[in-house]
């Protein structure tokens, strides 16, 4: 991987180097499948089922972010989507739309970087 | 054995698309949505799956209703289930093992490690599944020889009481006696064996050995064949001299049992000898020909003494006419033909009305 892909990756959250070993260390998938985070809909489920306050919804699209995330190395979006898995988790809806405008500036974050592959 | 598919089941393509990565250069890849796909999946490729990384939370039937199938159709313990979730709970993880799960991996998770547990496992259920399938056939090979191997001793034990019967048949033909006594006293001595194994727990007879004493209670008499003519069919008193070769019947007929039922087992052979032997011993201790008394005297013995006589007496023979069934009753209670343990006697009491009734059966088939 070029060096400045990976630092451009770094400074928007991304842990390169542990993801790589979940790619078995192979960049060309590794970057193959970020982009395909441009298509995946669980960040904007998310919202608008926090939007619709329908909550339980709003814990499986977390959920299943965090686990997308997680294995793609995002690693600011993990920690934001974290606070509001828990929160829904609880069923604490206090804050929450506070919780989301960070999850929705990391993901625009995120997905700018990965525009620029 | 096995195949090589692995069955990758998660709701979210880029999670299966990773997993998938590591896997395809070895192993042949199958994707499922959600639980209801994985099942069609495994339903179709029974054979061929040799492992299925699971996801929890799906839509359309969730990673626990798939366990739950599994274990319904016994597909656990030959498919090994590796659970792949973002969830840290250990109730959840608890549960998982509970339904057969072999491992749990969290996401994120290092690609390395989960390729080195996926083989693992994999390497142990095809070791697993091998063995049991080896002892499965050594245990249906095992299970028709055991089948054969019954049905031929059945077969043996078969001819071996028809020759048995046979060999009684013989002495009852030249005896010129009716040739339905050895069936009569098969069915005196089942019946007086089940009344003493219930009266006289002491003796220990099973049901079992109530068979083994009513089959050998046709020998009785095979000495007999050794017993001149001249001296079996006289019609008239025997004198002592005549009496005395008479009763060697006893010795020589034990002395021939000996020599052929050892294929009938090891108890019925000794009941063979015991009955053919002392079975004109006297509980008194004044009969033949080791004048045995009282419990020396073989139980089986002394029931198909009692049996014996009584057959003789309620029948017609070349020196006599058939008593009447009470009055044989009678004699053999009050000790006019023999001599009797009380305990026999009182069994005997018992089945009276019995004795009466074959006895009398008997009278119409002649």
């Amino acid at each position: 991987m070029k060096k400045e892909v990976k630092t451009q990756l770094e400074e928007s959250g991304f842990d390169v180097e542990n993801t790589l070993n979940r790619f078995m260390g192979n960049e060309e998938q590794y970057i193959r499948i970020l982009k395909k985070f441009q298509n995946d809909l669980n960040y904007q489920n998310l919202v608008l089922a926090i939007a619709e306050q329908r909550y339980e919804d709003g814990f499986l699209y977390s959920h299943t972010l965090k686990g997308v995330t997680g294995n793609l190395g995002m690693n600011n979006l993990l920690e934001a989507n974290h606070v509001v898995l828990e929160k829904l988790r609880k069923k604490q809806t206090e804050g929450l739309e506070k919780d989301m405008e960070k999850v929705t500036n990391r993901y625009e974050q995120a997905l700018q970087a990965i525009e620029k592959l | 054995m096995k195949g090589n598919t692995i069955l990758i089941v998660d709701d979210v393509e880029i999670n299966r698309e990773i997993l998938a990565l590591m896997f395809q250069q070895e192993y042949t890849i199958l994707e499922a949505e959600n639980g209801k796909e994985a099942i069609e999946n495994m339903k179709n490729q029974m054979q061929s799956i040799a492992m299925v990384l699971l996801d929890l939370y799906m839509p359309q039937m969730n990673g626990f209703q798939v366990l739950e199938w599994m274990n319904e159709t016994k597909l656990i313990s030959s498919v090994p289930v590796i659970l792949i979730t973002g969830e840290q709970s250990e109730e959840m993880e608890w549960k998982a093992y509970e339904k057969g799960v072999s491992d749990i991996i969290h996401k994120p998770f290092n690609g390395h490690i989960v390729k080195r547990r996926v083989q693992n496992i994999i390497e142990l259920y095809q070791h697993k599944n091998h063995m049991e399938s080896l002892l499965g056939k050594q245990n249906r090979k095992l299970k028709e020889q055991n089948e054969l191997l019954q049905e031929q001793t059945r077969r043996l034990q078969e001819v071996n009481n028809v020759i048995i019967d046979t060999m009684s048949n013989v002495v009852e033909f030249r005896n010129l006696e009716s040739g339905e006594h050895i069936k009569r006293i098969k069915k005196f001595t089942r019946c007086l064996t089940d009344c003493v194994a219930e009266q006289c727990p002491e003796y220990g007879l099973t049901e079992q050995e109530i068979k083994i004493i009513e089959q050998a209670s046709a020998m009785h008499d095979i000495g007999k064949i050794a017993i001149p003519d001249s001296i079996l069919l006289k019609p008239g008193k025997l004198t002592a001299e005549e009496f005395e070769i008479m009763k060697t019947h006893a010795s020589k007929g034990c002395e021939l049992i000996e020599r052929i039922v050892d294929v009938q087992g090891k108890k019925y052979s000794i009941y063979c000898y015991e009955i053919c032997r002392h079975h004109h011993e006297r509980y008194d201790g004044r009969g033949y020909p080791d004048g045995l008394k009282e419990e020396e005297i073989p139980i089986a013995a002394q029931i198909v003494s009692v049996a014996d006589v009584y057959d003789a007496l309620v029948s017609k023979r070349v020196y006599k006419s058939a008593y009447k069934r009470e009055k044989a009753y009678e004699m053999i209670q009050h000790g006019e033909c023999g001599a009797f343990s009380p305990k026999l006697l009182k069994c005997f009491g018992e089945v009276k009305v019995q004795f009466a009734k074959m006895a009398e059966e008997n009278e119409e088939n002649l």
